[in-house]
This record gives C-alpha cells, sequence and structure tokens, in this order.
C-alpha cells in the first residue's frame, strides 16, 4: 500500500513563537518499499511520521493512504481519520510496550482490537513471537525484559496484524552499538520477508544506507535530496548533504570548461576534474567539496596507475599531521594554499612533513551549487 | 568508612528507633493483657473479653468502615481528578490548581472540622441557617456519617494527591498513542491503559488514605461526637477519658487491632508504590506531554477545581477568623458587623492555661522538630549508604510506624512511661511526638541522600577527611535544603498534633490543640476558633521562618 504525503505544513507554537517543523514536504513511499527519513535532530522527521499515523495535525496538505485520504484541508474542509481507523503499524522510539501487560498480552492487543478469535490470536502471536526470537517468553511481564528484547516486543506488536504499512521512529536507537548493528540486518530482512510499506525515521546514516530503498535527507522540516543509498552516497547535490552523509573539505573554484564525462573547475589546488553535472556554466563561482575519502597516496614514479585521462587530478603536497586511529588514518595535508583533510588506508603509514603525491578521484569531487 | 564504626552506629539507632517504635507498640498488646495500669498483674484476657462482647464496640467498627473507606475513596477520586486535570488537560489555573493540595497542611484538622461545623450544624449553623429560614429548603446536616466522610475526605485529598500526581506527570503519553494505532479508540484506551496503568499509584494513594482516616480522631470528634457516631479511635478515647476509671487495658485490647491493621495497609501501600514506580522507569525518556483539549468544558472545570481549593483553604480561614471576632455563631451581615468584638481574644489571651498551651506547643515544635530531624537525619543515611542487616532493619522500622495511629501508640506510650519519671512530663510528649513522626522526617530525607553522589562523600573521605568531619563538612551542607524542608515539615505538624497530645497531655503539660478540642467538647465555637487562628498562625510563621532562613542561606 502507498504511503502520498502532499504540501504538509505543521507549525508548533513554543514559547519563542512559532516553531515550523515540516515546511511543504511532499513524498509518495511506492508499495513495498523501505523508505528512511534521514536528518539532523529537530529537523522534523518524527512530526512527519506522526503526521503520517494521526497523532499529529497538520496545519494544510493532504495524506493518503492506498486510495483512502486519511487526512486533507482544503479551503477549510477538513477529511480526518482518527489514528485507531487508520490500519497502519507503528513503532515507538521508546518502544511504548505496557508495562502492566506481558509480553504475550501486549503483542495480542491489536489482534484483539480486530476481534480475531481467542485461539486465532494465540496461533498468530506465536508466530509473530517466533519471527522476532521471543518464543518461550509469553509470560514474562515486558517490566523483566532487557532492552533488546523489549525493542523485539515492541517490533511483535507492530507486525503481529501483519499490516501493509509500518512506521518506525528510531527504533534501533535505545539499543548498544553491536546490538543496533544485528538488529539492522535482521529488520531489513524481516521487513523485506514481510512485503509492507516501511517509512522509518533515523538520524544514523549508516542504518538508513543499510535499511532503504529510497532515502529521503531532511533539513529545517524540508526534503533536501530523496533517492536510492548509492544515488545520495555518489551525487550529492548540496552542501548540507555532503556533510551529512560524510566529511569533505571544502574550497572555492570556478567552472573552466563543462566536458563530456566530468567538470574542469580552477581550484586553489589548481584545475581538478569533478563530477559530472550538466546545470553548469563556464565562469560559474562556486564551492567544491573533495571527499576526505576519497583519495588515494600515489608514489612517485607510480603516475602510470592512475588513468591518462584523470592525471588532472594529481596533486602533491606536504603532511602536516597524522593520526592513526585504527580502521583509518586521518592526515591533514598542505596543498598550495589550502589545508586538506584525508582519510588514508591505515596500512598505509605516513608521517608529518613527508611529501606525498595524491590522487583525488573526481567522484569525490563534487561542484556545488 | 570502617565496617565495626558503621556497625556500632547502625546498632545504636536500631536500638532507639527500635525502643521508640516497637517500645510503645510491645507494651500496648502487653497492656492489652494486663490486670491494671500500671502494675501488670498476671497475664488476663478479661479486657478482651469485655471490650469484644461490647455491642458498642461493633457500631463503631461498622461507623469505621464506612468512615474510612468513604473518605479515603473520595480522596482518591478528588486527587486523580485534580491530577488529571493539571497534569494532562489544558485546564486554566494550572498554577494556582498546584497550590491547592500543598497548603492544607497548614490547617489543624480539628479546626477545619470546627469551621464546617460552625458553616453546617443543624441548629444554628450559618449555612443551614440560610438554607431553613431564608430559602425555606431542609438542612444539610454536617453531624452524620457522610458528613464525616465528606471532611475528612477533603482532608485527605492532599496526600493522595501527593501519591498521584507523580505518576500522572510521569506518564508516556505514547502509551496511549501506541494503544490508538493498534485501533482502539481513545475512550476504550483510557480504561484499558491509561487508567491500568496508573491502577498502582491510585491504589496506594487510596490504602495512606485509608491508613490516615483510620487513625483520623480530630473529625471523628467534632463532627460524630454531637450524635455519638463513634468510630474505632473515639471509641477507644472515650474508654480512657471518661468514669471515674480510665481502663487503658481495654482501650489496649481495641487498639492492638487498630496498630496491625494500619501496619497492614502499609505494607500494602509500600507493595503498590514499588508496582507504580516498576512502571515508571519502563516508559521512555523526553517525552512529549499530549494535554487534552477540554474545548468548551475548559473553564467550568477550571472553576470546578478552583472550588476545590476554595472550600479547602479559603472557607475554613475566613469562617475561624470571622466567628473568632462575634460574640456567637451569627450570618455575616449589618448586625453582625455592628457587633464585632474581641472578647474571644481577650478571654483566651487572659487565660493562664492558654500561655502554658502556647508555650508547650512552641517548644515541642521547635525542640521536637530539631531533635526529631537530627534523628531523621542520621537514620536516613545510615538507611541509603550503610548497607547491612541493621539498616535494613531500621528500614522497615520506620517504615512500619508511618502507620501508627497517633491516638492508639499514645496509649501504648501511657503503659510504656507511666511508672516512669517522664510521665506526665512535657518530655513525655516529646519523645511520643518524636517517635510517631520519624517516618515523616526519614521518608523525604532519603530521598535527599539518595541523590547526593557517593563520590562527593568519597572524594572527602581520600582528602583525609573523618567520617565526622565528611558528615559535618560535605554531607550535612548538601542535604541541608531537605532538612531544612523536613525540619519545617515536621514543626507544623507538631504545632498541629492532637491523636497523642490528647491521651499524654496532662494537667501543666496542655497543648494548643488540647485546649481546642476541650472548647469544641464544650461547644465554645468562639473559642476554638481563636485557637484554630492561632495555631495557623504560628505554624505560618514558622514557615516563614524557615523560608526566610533559606533565601538568606541560599544568597
Ligand atoms: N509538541 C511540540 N511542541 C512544540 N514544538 C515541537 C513539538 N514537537 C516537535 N516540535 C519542534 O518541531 C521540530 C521538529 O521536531 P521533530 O521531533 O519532528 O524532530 P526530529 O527530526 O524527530 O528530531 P530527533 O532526531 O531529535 O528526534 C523541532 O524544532 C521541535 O522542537
Ligand atoms: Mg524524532
Amino acid at each position: 500500500m502507498e504511503i502520498r504525503v502532499e504540501n504538509i505544513v505543521k507549525t508548533f507554537q513554543s514559547s519563542e513563537g512559532p516553531v515550523t517543523a515540516l515546511d511543504d514536504v511532499s513524498l509518495t513511499v511506492p508499495s513495498r518499499t523501505i523508505m528512511t527519513l534521514l536528518g539532523p535532530s529537530g529537523c522534523g522527521k518524527t512530526t512527519l511520521l506522526r503526521c503520517v499515523a494521526g497523532l499529529e495535525t497538520p496545519d494544510s496538505g493532504k495524506i493518503t493512504l492506498g486510495h483512502t485520504v486519511v487526512w486533507a484541508k482544503k479551503n477549510g474542509k477538513t477529511t480526518v481519520v482518527t489514528p485507531d481507523k487508520r490500519g497502519l503499524s507503528m513503532v515507538f522510539q521508546t518502544y511504548a510496550i505496557w508495562p502492566h501487560m506481558t509480553v504475550f498480552e501486549n503483542v495480542a492487543y491489536p489482534l484483539e482490537a480486530q476481534g480475531m478469535s481467542k485461539a486465532e490470536i494465540t496461533s498468530q502471536v506465536a508466530k509473530t513471537l517466533k519471527f522476532v526470537q521471543l518464543e518461550g517468553f509469553e509470560r514474562r511481564p515486558v517490566t523483566a525484559l532487557s532492552g533488546g528484547q523489549q525493542q523485539r516486543v515492541a517490533l511483535a506488536r507492530a507486525i503481529a496484524p501483519e499490516p501493509q504499512i509500518i512506521l518506525l521512529d528510531e527504533p534501533l536507537s535505545n539499543l548498544d552499538a553491536k546490538l543496533r548493528e544485528e538488529t539492522r540486518v535482521v529488520l531489513r530482512s524481516s521487513l523485506n520477508k514481510l512485503g509492507v510499506t516501511a517509512l522509518y525515521v533515523t538520524h544514523d546514516r549508516l542504518e538508513a544506507f543499510a535499511l532503504s530503498d529510497v532515502v529521503v535527507v531532511m533539513k529545517d522540516g524540508k526534503i533536501m535530496q530523496q533517492g536510492s543509498p548509492e544515488d545520495v552516497y555518489f551525487r550529492p547535490n548540496s552542501r548540507f548533504i555532503v556533510d551529512f552523509i560524510g566529511k569533505a573539505n571544502f574550497i572555492n573554484g570556478s567552472v573552466q570548461e563543462v566536458k563530456k564525462e566530468h567538470i574542469l573547475v580552477d581550484t586553489g589546488l589548481g584545475t581538478l576534474l569533478c563530477q559530472f553535472r550538466d546545470d553548469v556554466q563556464p565562469k560559474q563561482r562556486s564551492t567544491v567539496a573533495i571527499r576526505t575519502d576519497f583519495v588515494e597516496v600515489v608514489p612517485k614514479g607510480k603516475e602510470n596507475n592512475v588513468a591518462e585521462e584523470l592525471t588532472q587530478n594529481l596533486v602533491s603536497g606536504v603532511v602536516e599531521r597524522a593520526l592513526f586511529l585504527g580502521e583509518y588514518r586521518e592526515v591533514n595535508v598542505r596543498v598550495a594554499e589550502e589545508t586538506l583533510t584525508f582519510r588514508l588506508h591505515p596500512t598505509i603509514s605516513v608521517d608529518e612533513g613527508d611529501q606525498v603525491q595524491l590522487f583525488l578521484n573526481p567522484q569525490g569531487c563534487h561542484f556545488l551549487l | 568508612m570502617d565496617q565495626s564504626k558503621s556497625r556500632l552506629i547502625t546498632l545504636i539507632l536500631v536500638i532507639i528507633v527500635g525502643a521508640l517504635t516497637l517500645g510503645p507498640a510491645t507494651m500496648l498488646i502487653i497492656g492489652s493483657f494486663s490486670e491494671g495500669f500500671g502494675a501488670f498483674g498476671t497475664l488476663t484476657f478479661e479486657k478482651y473479653a469485655r471490650v469484644y462482647s461490647d455491642p458498642r464496640l461493633y457500631g463503631a467498627l461498622r461507623n469505621t468502615l464506612i468512615f474510612t473507606f468513604g473518605s479515603a475513596i473520595l480522596a482518591t477520586t478528588l486527587a486523580f481528578g485534580l491530577a488529571y486535570l493539571n497534569h494532562r488537560t489544558d485546564v486554566p489555573f494550572r498554577g494556582l490548581l498546584h497550590l491547592i493540595p500543598t497548603i492544607p497542611m497548614m490547617i489543624p484538622h480539628l479546626a477545619y472540622g470546627a469551621a464546617w461545623a460552625i458553616l453546617l450544624n443543624p441548629s444554628n449553623g450559618i449555612v443551614n441557617v440560610f438554607l431553613r429560614d431564608v430559602l425555606g429548603l431542609g438542612i444539610i446536616n454536617i453531624y452524620s456519617l457522610p458528613g464525616m466522610v465528606f471532611i475528612e475526605g477533603l482532608l485527605e485529598l492532599p496526600i493522595a494527591y501527593l501519591v498521584i500526581a507523580p505518576a500522572m506527570a510521569s506518564f508516556d503519553a505514547t502509551m496511549e498513542e501506541a494503544s490508538w494505532i493498534c485501533g482502539v479508540s481513545p475512550r476504550k484506551t483510557m480504561r484499558k491503559i491509561t487508567l491500568k496503568m496508573l491502577l498502582p499509584a491510585i491504589l496506594a494513594a487510596l490504602t495512606l488514605a485509608t491508613v490516615r482516616s483510620l487513625s483520623a480522631f480530630a473529625i471523628p470528634s467534632v463532627l460524630g461526637f454531637p450524635n455519638r457516631i463513634d468510630v474505632l479511635t473515639t471509641f477507644v478515647y472515650r474508654l480512657v477519658s471518661t468514669g471515674l476509671f480510665p481502663d487503658y487495658g481495654r482501650a489496649a485490647a481495641v487498639g492492638v487491632n487498630v496498630l496491625v491493621s494500619a501496619v497492614i495497609l502499609v505494607f500494602v501501600y509500600r507493595h503498590y508504590t514499588a508496582t507504580a514506580e516498576r512502571f515508571v522507569t519502563i516508559g521512555g525518556k523526553g517525552h512529549k506531554i499530549h494535554r487534552m483539549k477540554l474545548g468548551k468544558m475548559r473553564l467550568p472545570m477550571g472553576i470546578l477545581a478552583l472550588s476545590l481549593g476554595i472550600l479547602l483553604i479559603i472557607v475554613p480561614v475566613i469562617v475561624l477568623a470571622y466567628i473568632s471576632v462575634v460574640p456567637y455563631i451569627m450570618p455575616p451581615g449589618p448586625k453582625a458587623f455592628s457587633m464585632l468584638t474581641l472578647a474571644n481574644w481577650k478571654a483566651v489571651l487572659s487565660e493562664k492555661i492558654t500561655l502554658v498551651a502556647f508555650r508547650n506547643s512552641t517548644f515541642l515544635a521547635l525542640v521536637g522538630a530539631t531533635v526529631g530531624i537530627l534523628l531523621s537525619t542520621v537514620v536516613s543515611y545510615v538507611i541509603v549508604r550503610i548497607r547491612n542487616a541493621g539498616s535494613t532493619v531500621l528500614e522497615t522500622l520506620a517504615f512500619a510506624s508511618f502507620g501508627f495511629p497517633g491516638l492508639i501508640i499514645g496509649i501504648g506510650f501511657m503503659w510504656a512511661l507511666v511508672r516512669t519519671s517522664l510521665y506526665a512530663t512535657i518530655w513525655a510528649l516529646l519523645v511520643g511526638y518524636v517517635a510517631t513522626y520519624l517516618p515523616f522526617g526519614i521518608r523525604p530525607l532519603t530521598s535527599t541522600f539518595i541523590q547526593i553522589d557517593t563520590d562527593l562523600e568519597s572524594a572527602s573521605l581520600v582528602c583525609g577527611a573523618g567520617l565526622f568531619r565528611t558528615f559535618r563538612r560535605v554531607i550535612a551542607p548538601l542535604a541541608l535544603p531537605g532538612i531544612i524542608s523536613g525540619w519545617t515539615m515536621m514543626a507544623i505538624m507538631f504545632v498541629q498534633e492532637l491523636n497523642l497530645s490528647v491521651i499524654l497531655a496532662r494537667p501543666g503539660t496542655e497543648v494548643l490543640s488540647v485546649l481546642t478540642h476541650r472548647a469544641v467538647n464544650d461547644a465554645f465555637w468562639g473559642r476554638v476558633a481563636t485557637l484554630g487562628v492561632i495555631m495557623i498562625a504560628l505554624s505560618a510563621v514558622l514557615l516563614g521562618l524557615t523560608r526566610i532562613f533559606t533565601r538568606k542561606f541560599a544568597s
């Protein structure tokens, strides 16, 4: 079942005046797709999710689930379907599992609401608990569960009624790092297996990449970019996205020439090949982002390892600082007037004062508008 | 800390607290099996046989059940409503509504009951006169079981609120949202989720209010006395206060059962509070509070809640102040205002006994609260910081005695002190006060100490400061706000103390509340009102002084 959100605006009244949490947001989650809403704290992710759930009332716009308009306000006429009638499921960040009930009662709750028979409920709960690997926990009070187990009860409660749409608000954020990584994988395969349409909120980009078919990056109540994880990672469209999905150096540049596969940009490092885009003109000035992890050290004399047409992007400089951080080495390299930060593979040892030649992969050089 | 030293301190405290709590309780039990007062004689069941064959006891028992549960249910219902309005809706005047449950502490129950008797007694109650003579309607007789239930219910409202409100405030609204999402309507969610999750807190409030109204003496004695509506406390009081030979044996025989019931209830209460806390901790952090929009009902609900405050606070104070300056109960009006007089004040203030009582009350408040809070501080510290068998015993003792009914334990003290030189001295009252109200100091201070990080103490110990220096230089200053507010609360409770005093006071050791009680029995309403105003003023002065002191200290 598809989720369609059109032109949703939502403002909150706070003590310092109105806060716009959602500023004319539109998006469509195609049927059976996992979409994540990614963005920094306070960008409106939760608010959007809650509008879809019906827990928050937008100021204007339209929300459609499948073929049913569940919320719309146009010309003073409002259509409202209350949350209990929207037929979707939700996993809350704090789990919101009821402490006065056992695991069984929590999971059975939505099924009872649907008027299922006792026998059906028992078998459905058993099936669901097996799915989330909580068999044998039926009689446990939920107050006697670990964080990870509570999270699975919350998930079980959401999937037990076999919903077509499931909303998840940072369901993994209360787990410790290791458990979070494991659960991420399990969650992805579970959601795929169930064939549901999922809208997933997170501020963790790894989680977003690992889980979703489509990533939507938000900032200040607006959608900044939307696409597959690869799309967003390899073709960031703004400085905000570059910053959010990784680390980069930002330098000034002006377009020299738009070529077939790349654009040539004059910068303080010399003329660099940057990722192609067709919406720029020669002489246009703006910022170039040089990603910290799209770099290789090319020893003197090994320049032939770099393809002929890309030698443009070889630059040399002096290492000013080198930090060993385990997974990578973080080095500051002085190239001409600029100091750039790069992440090198930990096996490549460099020392402060070393002269190095670096190849800046054009895939990691973005001319930003 | 040094193991042997901490063990010694714990042992000393266990002996002191044990003597103060188990001592009178044990003496009560022994007394109930004794032949006479003062000399125990041989073991006998005679007192039990006599008192439990008295049909009046069963009347009192029936009244007690109705009075106790009735007022507890009323108080809990009102407290729940008020807490719900305050924490979960957009009711207006929220700032004011939060104050309502805290102020009535300042008003002695006896004076409060008297104010209502002045308004609603069947012969010349001001409101009743108006209903009958002006409107030609029937009267409301406050000298009845429903009247007693209503007034005691209002008085237990604050304590019930203090138990329910925190649970309501920390209630995680996503628990309700999760239920809506599951397809359950808001109305059904209220029943299946909200009420169920708050149930332990509600039951805790209900039990606590029950314990308190079980030991209540003031309201039954003001409002029950005229029509001889006895509850167990007034029944026991009558056994020791009337007739030529007060029968402490029979009183003890009844009292033992009241005491046991109270202690059981207190442990039931503990069970529910523990459940309530477990329910809260699972809830999330940083939840948003969704306030229900009351819409058209917003203002009416606000006014309804405020009127509760008016009934609780404004009415009694105004009534008492007014009655203290008119010659007899009369409706306010031109006639009354032309007859304003200070006669009551002059009479009360010129009597020697008033000065004695005022001196005794002030002494007990100041010295008693100081002794009480010092003991509470040390005991709480040991309970929180030294975890050994002794501290567990201390905690249990402090908790069990939380439910001790003052009047019953007073009879235990009579048995305990009758052959000592403390008997009939002001020190008997002091010991009794400290013993009975110790839990009220220990409980808040325990939470104060829990909030002080152990590392702060360890740091001082590591710096080479000894235990006592650490306590004086680090712990005490950090705990000082808690200690001061505990002291204030105890001092105010001691000014108003009636239940123990009415048993333990002897000629020369009367306190203000005992004088008020006598005036109530004689239906000298002008005197009652005057003494009531004096007690309220004394409490207010104590509160004001500590406020000023705290502010000075903070700056
Ligand atoms: N009930 C509310 N009242 C007032 N302001 C609110 C309310 N809920 C959200 N906001 C504001 O709306 C904005 C968006 O909040 P939202 O909770 O949607 O952020 P978020 O993207 O989920 O952030 P996080 O990652 O921290 O959960 C924030 O500025 C927040 O302060
Ligand atoms: Mg959020």
